[in-house]
Parts: structure tokens; sequence; C-alpha cells
């Protein structure tokens, strides 16, 4: 078991490497240097050489990423923001990541809390009229998207129904309508899942032969069809962690979190890009590192995954 | 004698053989309620985006079709009749709609933002469709080197979750001190978008052309000295082109979907031109004395990533039936 998990850490190290080297080649394509943004647009060439050479931007490319990296891994240093004040990014990291966190979180509990059971009820009670009901539901929340329902929540729970506020980020009173933005997607998506991943199981030999050796329907369920039929679920867990991470930059703006979203996107208006791509990288690495934990995991659920990864 | 034999035959064909695939997947969509309702709503949408001038009442009546080889219009508009102490103003004879905070008719902006969508989604499915079927094929069919290599770049950028990649680019092309004008603007967005779109869509051709390749007839097709590039061309992508259709159409959704959402974060199209994420946006300060601003954009957002994601599983099913549940 320890060896496919470091056999999987093995493999995400590289693909952070380029992810890193990627963020790091986009972010310096970018026609102007930061040194114009942070001198200003009357500031004198030689003022211009003195900055750059201040921030090291005068070195080659791959040496300023050399540099990049190690503040990172050595120091947990992601570069200093040029429009707040030289406040280092991870700091704002650390101050706004935990907001962000918890949203998404939050979001993630909601959707397995609703979208599972919701599932299960649709397979278990395959065309019936809940099952119907659930599908469409699924269908519709599926398309529509956070930037529509999140205002749309705000306007009838919030404005006409003055049951929870509008914005901002207190009391938990305060967290309930960004979960909800951010989690009704993916928890359509779970029910969708878990219905059909469910309904394949049920179809399974084993399932008849757990019935028929005396157990209840709902004992087989419950001890052989949901653990088989939670797999695929987890994949789509794995997946929907990154659609929420980037649906927070949606859901903050509407609700005005101080999360990373609002920051980054703050920080594109403001063109301070050591913050946008300390983001960028941090939301990038944190997927890459939760779909390891998702691989991880399912070798540890499906004795299966193991046997073929012990033997490849 | 024998000749004449055949002949005989495929004279009486016709009448056993079923339909060609396509005549065949079409009269398989003509059958699905979703399809037809989802494929209708589409092609009403693309008719209002490309007849935008004739049914816009107020505004851009002297439209120059002049951007963006006409899919996108400036904005005109007319504000004589307008009192902006009191907008955004509610829906009257002549606004149908309303006015925005700008006095502008909500309607005419919905119908040009049709325009936006559908054309910013075209031009991004087909940068998609050109890049990934491409290396897709050249990886698959090629395999080695090449392939490992699409792989793992393809790994890389599926390590950006959703948009963020797109979010990545659109923010440092506006990196520049100069505003960049709103054309330049909107080709970045495609360009962005695009970029991104690719990797989706060149592992599943990817997988095809891998499958396809050791076929007999692409074996026999080799043995006769058929040049690679010629067997990938006739061969190889004719019997994907199904395969790509669903992928880009299912695709299409997610396109109009991270437009809204980019305009939606002052990130995607600019001001002057219509979006309905901007929209939204712009309709939050006024959701509670004007919810139709907010309301009008949504709905028909929603309904049309809902049309493309129904029209593009309904497209599935019936290109390739063996997929059906």
């Amino acid at each position: 078991m320890l060896n496919i998990i470091l056999k999987r850490i093995g493999l995400a190290i590289p693909t952070l490497i380029a992810v890193s080297l990627l963020v790091f080649i986009v972010a310096h394509l970018a026609p102007s240097s930061p040194v114009d943004i942070i001198a200003g647009e009357k500031a004198t060439l030689e003022e211009k050489a003195r900055l750059a050479h201040e921030y090291g931007l005068d070195r080659p490319l791959y040496v300023q990423y050399g540099s990049y990296v190690w503040n990172i891994v050595a120091h947990g240093d992601f570069g200093r923001s040029f429009a707040r004040g030289q406040q280092p990014v991870a700091e704002m990291i650390r101050n706004d990541f935990p907001v962000t966190a918890q949203l998404a979180i939050q979001a993630i509990l909601f959707s397995l809390v609703i979208g599972l059971p919701i599932g299960i009820f649709a397979a278990l009670y395959h065309n019936s009229w809940f099952d119907r009901l659930a599908m469409a539901g699924v269908v519709a929340l599926v398309s529509v998207p956070s930037i529509v329902l999140g205002p749309v929540l705000v306007l009838f729970l919030a404005v006409h129904l003055r049951l929870l506020p509008v914005s901002g980020w207190d009391s938990p009173k305060y967290t309930i309508l960004p979960t909800i933005a951010l989690g009704a997607r993916t928890a359509a998506i779970m029910a969708r899942f878990m219905r059909s991943s469910l309904l394949d199981v049920l179809k399974q030999d084993y399932m008849r032969t757990a019935i028929a050796k005396g157990l209840s329907r709902s004992a087989a369920v419950c001890k052989h069809a949901l653990k088989n039929a939670s797999l695929p679920v987890l994949t789509v867990l794995g997946n929907s962690f990154g659609a929420l991470l980037t649906g927070s930059f949606v859901v903050e703006t509407i609700f005005q979190v101080p999360g990373i979203g609002y920051v980054s996107i703050d920080s594109i208006t403001k063109r301070d890009y050591a913050v946008i791509q300390g983001m960028a990288l941090l939301v990038a690495m944190i997927f890459t590192l939760v779909n390891l934990a998702v691989d991880v995991l399912y070798g540890v659920i499906d004795p299966r995954v193991r046997s073929q990864e012990a033997r490849s | 004698m024998t000749a004449q034999t055949v002949t005989t035959d495929t004279q009486e064909l016709p009448a056993t053989l079923p339909a060609s695939p396509a005549a065949d997947a079409i009269r398989r969509l003509r059958r699905n309620p979703a399809a037809v309702i989802s494929g209708g709503y589409i092609v009403v949408l693309l008719l209002v985006a490309i007849f935008a001038p004739l049914l816009a009442r107020n505004g851009n009546t002297e439209g120059s079709a002049k951007s963006m080889n006409g899919l996108i219009s400036h904005w005109n508009y007319d504000d004589s009749d307008t009192h902006y102490a009191s907008l955004p103003a509610p829906p009257d004879s002549l606004h149908r709609l309303g006015t925005d905070n700008l006095g502008q008719d909500i309607a005419t902006r919905l119908i040009y933002g049709a325009r936006i969508s559908l054309g910013v989604a075209v031009l991004v499915v087909l940068i998609e469709a050109v890049i990934g079927v491409t290396l897709g094929l050249f990886a698959g069919y090629g395999s080695g080197l090449r392939d490992l290599l699409l792989m793992r770049v393809t790994d890389v950028m599926f390590a950006f979750p959703d948009i963020l990649l797109a979010v990545l680019v659109v923010a440092v092309l506006r990196s520049g001190n100069k505003a960049l004008s709103p054309t330049v603007s909107i080709g970045g967005l495609v360009f962005a978008l695009g970029v991104v779109a690719w990797p989706g869509l060149s592992r599943l051709v990817r997988g095809q052309a891998l499958a396809l390749r050791d076929k007999e007839y692409v074996d026999a097709a080799r043995a006769t000295g058929v040049r690679d590039h010629l067997i990938i061309w006739r061969h190889i992508l004719p019997n994907l082109l199904s395969t790509i259709i669903v992928s880009i159409t299912q695709d299409a959704a997610a396109v109009i979907l991270a437009e809204a959402t980019l305009s939606f974060l002052g990130l995607g199209v600019p001001p002057p031109f219509p979006s309905w994420g901007r929209m939204i946006m712009d309709a939050l300060p006024f959701k509670e004395t004007q919810p139709l601003l907010l309301i009008a954009p949504g709905i028909l957002l929603a309904l049309t990533v809902m049309a493309f994601n129904f029209f593009g599983d309904a497209l599935r099913d019936a290109m390739d039936p063996r997929l059906r549940q």
C-alpha cells in the first residue's frame, strides 16, 4: 500500500513542477513588466532599471523561475504584492485561503448531504415519480450557472423573504447562501453519478447472491451496494473540488466573501500579478493534491485497484 | 453474365438497405422530443443572433458589422427618449423589458448578447477542434514520443481546474499599461478559451485514432502503399467525425458558460458590447428595484446552456446508438 502511495506522489511531482513552470511562463508573457506598474508611467529609465534590479527582474528567466520555486519550497515565500504595499503573497494566502477552504468544504458537505441521498433513493426507486422528479431537477440544476443561481438566491431568500444576509462573511448565517450557490451544481452531479453507479451495482450477480442467502434488501444495499457504488462518486468528488475552487471566484465576488477568489479577481483588475501568479499556482497545486488523495483513497477502498497497481 | 447479376442486385438493394448513417442519425434525432425542442431553441437563437439588427427595435440603427467579421456589431444607442433620473426604467410600450441603468433597452441587449454568446462559442469551438483534432490524430496515429508528449502536456493542462487557466491567460493579456480596445479584448477572450479548451478533445481523438490505427482496413490501405497523411485524412478522420461533432456540441455549452462567467467577473466581453454574463453583473445593484434586469439574462443563459447540454446528449445517442442506455 505504501508503495502505491509513494508511486502516486512520485507521479504528481513532475506535474507540479510543470504546473509551476506553466504559470510562471504565462505570467511572464505579459506585454508589460511589473516594473511599469510599480514605477508608474512617469518613471525614468534609470528608475525602472533600479527597480528591476531591486526585484531581481533583470536576471535571466530561468534564474528567476529557479529562485521563485526555491523561495516557495524552502521559505513558503510567494513573492510580494505590488499593489498592496509590499504585502507578502504568502500572508494574503494565510489570511484568505481559510475562508475559501471553509466555503469549499461546506459546499462539498452540502453536495454530499443533499446529492447522495437523492441519488440513492432515485436508484432504489428506479422509474418512480421521485426518480423522475429528482432527475429533472438534476438536469435543471446542472445547467443553471452559479452566476445565475447566486443572485437569484439572494433575490428570493435575502431580499424578498429577508431570511438570510445579502452578502458578507461574519457569522455562520452568512455562509449559508454562498454554500448553496457554490454546492448546488455539485450536489446535482453527485446525485446523478450516485444514481447511475448504484443502478449498475444493483444489477450485479453478487447482489442477487446476497439477497438469495437471506439478507434483506436494505441490508444488502447497505452492506454490499453502497460501498461499491461509491467508487465512481469518489472520482467525481475530486474533479468537483477543482470546479468548486474556481467556482469560489464567482461566488466570493457575488457575496463579497474575503477569500482567495475575491482577492484574485481584485488583483487582476489592479494588474497585481505576483498575487495572480501565487493564487493560480496555489489553486492548481491544491487541485493536483486533491486528485492525488482521491487516487490513493481509491486504492484504499478498492482492493482490485491495489492488486492491479502491484502487478503493473 | 456475372456482371449483369451484380447490377441487378445493386438496383434492388436500396429498398432493403438502411439509410446513410447521417440520415439515420437525423431520423433518430427527429424522434427524440428533447432533441427537437433543444435543437429548435438553438436554431431560433442562431437566427436571432444573425438577424439581430432587424429584430432589435431600439438602438443600433446604424450598427456597423465591422468587427470580428460581422459577428459582433458595434453598439450604438439612441437615447433621445431616455429620462436618466428614473433609470433603470421598468418595461413600457417602447422598451418591452425596460432599460438598464445606462438607459439601454434590455430586450435589444439580450438579442445582441446572443450574438456575443454564440459568436464566441462558435469561434472557440473551431479553435478547439483544429488544435484538438490535429494533435490528437498525430499523437494517436503516430504514437511513440509524440503521444507521450501530448499526454504529458494535457496532464499539466488538466491540473488547472475549470476556467482557472483561462482566467490566468486573460489576466496576463490585460496586464499591459494601455487599455485594450474592445475588439482586441474579445479576441483575447476567444484565444484564452480556445487555448484551454482543446486537451479534452485531443485525448478523445487520440484514443479513437489509436484504436482505429490497428483496424484491418487501415492495414490494408498501408499495405497498398497509401501515405500516412492520406490514411489519416481519408480513413481515420471520417470515422471520428461523429465523435468530434458530439464532443464540440457538448463543449459549446461549457464555452457559453465560461464566457458568461468571465464577463460576469469583468474579465470577458468589455462594455459597450452586451454579454449576458456582464448584464447579470451590472444588474446586481438594482436587484431589489428591477429584478427583471437580473432574471431576464439569467433565464436566457440557463436555457441556452441547457439546450446545448440536451442537444449534445441527444446527438450522441442519435449518432452512436451503442452508447444509448
